[in-house]
């Protein structure tokens, strides 16, 4: 019975949706003005490059991100044509330590983020749909709860309970990142909760998790996606410092927080040179997430401005 | 005025009693056997039991969670799992150090980015707008860790300035304590100054275009009470709201800062205890240490806003 309903919400391409929800007139701007944006476009080119190292990192590296040399000719060794970052205190390629690194940093964002939606999202829909004092009283007192605390610090926290590993990193940074999206899913949903389509679906017998599988959450769409992006850039910051403390990614896996901290443990005894590639990864892959989350901000909606 | 301090400080205090909840029950419901950790692969289970009970951990949640808070609220912090040292000593020996180092950078960052962003607010060159808000992004994408590294680099081993690593308590050599607090701080507060130097200088050119600043130039004020009295007065409002926000950034730049400087404070022993020994006692005190600091510190600018905003004061609901 319900199928053959079609309701605004429900059936239409997201062009057609973005137009309803009045984010934009056409699609075809969104592109135009991200586009004009160089700095959004320096970002992404910035990031597919991050992305192919990632992809085809085997077939860049000159060498073995794992394999050491101990000899004491082979560490420490200075940058030159057989290594570009120098070697690592265990004689290994630094640069081949650092493209591997975007495999990390790319499979913790993309992990993170989707644990942050699938625990957020969801728990937005719920506590703005069906409101009451689920919504007032629980959901959201926790929500403001976690969300005046620094995410580091809870990140620890939690951490603590789970114990320092990749895994545990990308679900810990993902918990912690999933109030600020069930925060903006609800507002979204209070916003059309009451709109005709929903209610037209309601008077014709849709089950509440079709209302907001099929009617609220493709509204969400959009500004979950702006989120995303917007909050990538925060998320390698964090890795980056939970590897350097050494409570993420643990050696020997080459992730740059911790390629940093080895290389700074051995700074005054030896040389600073196995710091430089990671060092500079972070810094611009972040530089570039910043750049693209804020170019598909502006474009999608300046008025998202003000989301975490 | 005394039904909204009221009203703050119920908030803060309920906030923190969520945390407290979610930290207990995170560490006490996520897989993980606390005693079969300290005894390690000897352990029995008839050892595991004879541990639990001496810990108190056969006890059930809830009054395990009461015990806690209200053993906590009498100063009594319990004692860590491994090693069965109290916890008071730990904080007594740490807390100085990261309470200097936080105290220090958010009156280092209220010191620098408030001056620095009305300045810039009285010339806003409308071509470098662009280029300014650029180079934010690029100065707000470096962690702290990397800042921290590269104060150790140049003044601390290429021009020698400074101390690289450690700490010496403020009563035993205030010289010295000072010297080897000046990386660290810098390095805490910088990401923070520039944050709150943008929204300073974003409330200020606001302000500056209202019809009051006009009539009080037109009343020929020097141009320093204008914009002092009657500009800043008026933006504070927004500055000291980002400013709240800051408080979470300050505290948590603290433990990886502490790291670098190999500072014994509260973010080493939250490290120690997360990393080396999983001792969840330890870990579940260190965030709530944390999370009072940064809730404190909102507490206090909230209580603070009466003294900019007389509609508060006059218990009158400011309504933007």
């Amino acid at each position: 019975m319900t199928a053959i309903i079609e309701t605004p919400g429900a059936s239409q391409g997201l062009k057609q949706r973005l137009r309803n929800l009045g984010i934009v007139q056409e699609a075809a701007p969104i592109v135009r003005v991200y586009v004009r944006n160089r700095p959004a476009v320096i970002g992404g080119l910035l990031l597919f490059g991050f992305g192919i190292v990632a992809a085809f990192a085997p077939l860049i590296a000159p060498a073995d991100p794992l394999t050491t040399n101990l000899r004491l000719e082979a560490i420490f060794q200075p940058p030159s044509w057989d290594h570009i970052f120098g070697t690592d205190a265990q004689g290994r390629d630094v640069l081949s330590r650092t493209l591997y690194g975007a495999r990390i940093a790319w499979q913790i964002v993309l992990a993170a983020i989707g644990v942050a939606i699938v625990l957020g999202v969801p728990l937005g829909l719920i506590s703005g749909y069906i409101g009451g004092k689920l919504d007032e009283l629980i959901i959201m007192r926790i929500v403001d709860a976690l969300m005046a605390m620094p995410g580091l610090i809870l990140i620890l926290a939690v951490t603590g309970a789970l114990g320092p590993s990749i895994t545990n990193s990308m679900i810990v940074i993902g918990i912690v990142w999933s109030p600020g999206y069930a925060r903006l899913t609800r507002g979204i949903v209070v916003s059309i909760r009451n709109d005709v389509y929903v209610d037209a679906a309601r008077a014709l017998g849709a089950s509440p998790w079709r209302i907001m599988w099929r009617h609220l959450l493709p509204n969400a769409v959009a500004p979950i996606m702006v989120l995303a992006s917007l909050s990538a850039a925060g998320i390698i910051l964090v890795e980056a410092g939970l590897s350097f403390i050494g409570a993420g990614v643990q050696p020997p896996t080459p992730a740059w927080g911790g390629m940093v901290s080895e290389a700074y443990r051995t700074l005054i005894r030896r040389n600073g040179w196995p710091m430089i590639g990671p060092a500079a990864a972070i810094i611009l892959m972040v530089i570039a997430f910043n750049f693209v989350g804020d170019g598909i901000r502006d474009a999608f909606d300046p008025r998202l401005r003000n989301v975490r | 005025m005394l039904r909204y301090i009221t009203t703050r400080l119920l908030s803060s205090l309920f906030i923190l009693w969520v945390i407290s909840v979610l930290v207990f029950a995170l560490m006490n419901v996520l897989p993980g056997d606390p005693a079969a950790g300290i005894l390690g692969v000897e352990a029995t289970p008839e050892l595991i039991e004879a541990t639990k009970r001496r810990l108190g951990l056969d006890k059930p949640l809830v009054e395990r969670y009461g015990r806690w808070i209200w053993n906590a609220l009498q100063g009594d912090l319990g004692t860590s799992l491994i090693g069965e040292v109290s916890i008071n000593q730990y904080f007594e020996r740490r807390v100085p150090a990261t309470v200097q180092l936080g105290v220090l950078s958010l009156l280092l960052v209220i010191a620098v980015a408030i001056p620095v962003g009305v300045l810039a607010a009285l010339r806003p060159g409308s071509k470098k707008e662009v280029s300014a808000s650029t180079l934010m992004i690029i100065g707000n994408s470096i962690p702290e860790f990397l800042t921290g590294i590269a104060l150790v680099i140049v003044l601390g081993l290429q021009l020698g300035w400074f101390p690289i690593f450690g700490y010496v308590p403020f009563w035993e050599d205030p010289a010295e304590n000072m010297k080897h607090m000046a990386l660290p701080v810098v390095a805490v507060s910088l990401t923070a100054t520039t944050l709150l130097m943008r929204q300073t200088r974003s409330a200020m050119i606001n302000v500056l275009t209202d019809d009051y600043i006009r009539t009080a130039r037109a009343k020929g004020l020097r141009e320093r009470i204008v914009i002092v009295r009657h500009g800043l007065r008026n933006a504070l409002i927004p500055i000291v709201t980002v400013f709240g926000f800051q408080a979470g950034l300050i505290f948590s730049g603290a433990v990886i800062t502490e790291t670098v400087f190999a500072i014994p404070g509260m973010g080493r022993l939250f490290v120690e205890a997360v990393v080396q020994e999983r001792d969840y006692a330890v870990v579940q005190n260190v965030t709530m240490f944390f999370a009072v600091s940064v809730i404190l510190v909102n507490l206090l600018v909230d209580l603070s806003y009466p003294l900019f905003d007389p509609r508060i004061r006059m218990g009158v609901e400011a309504s933007e």
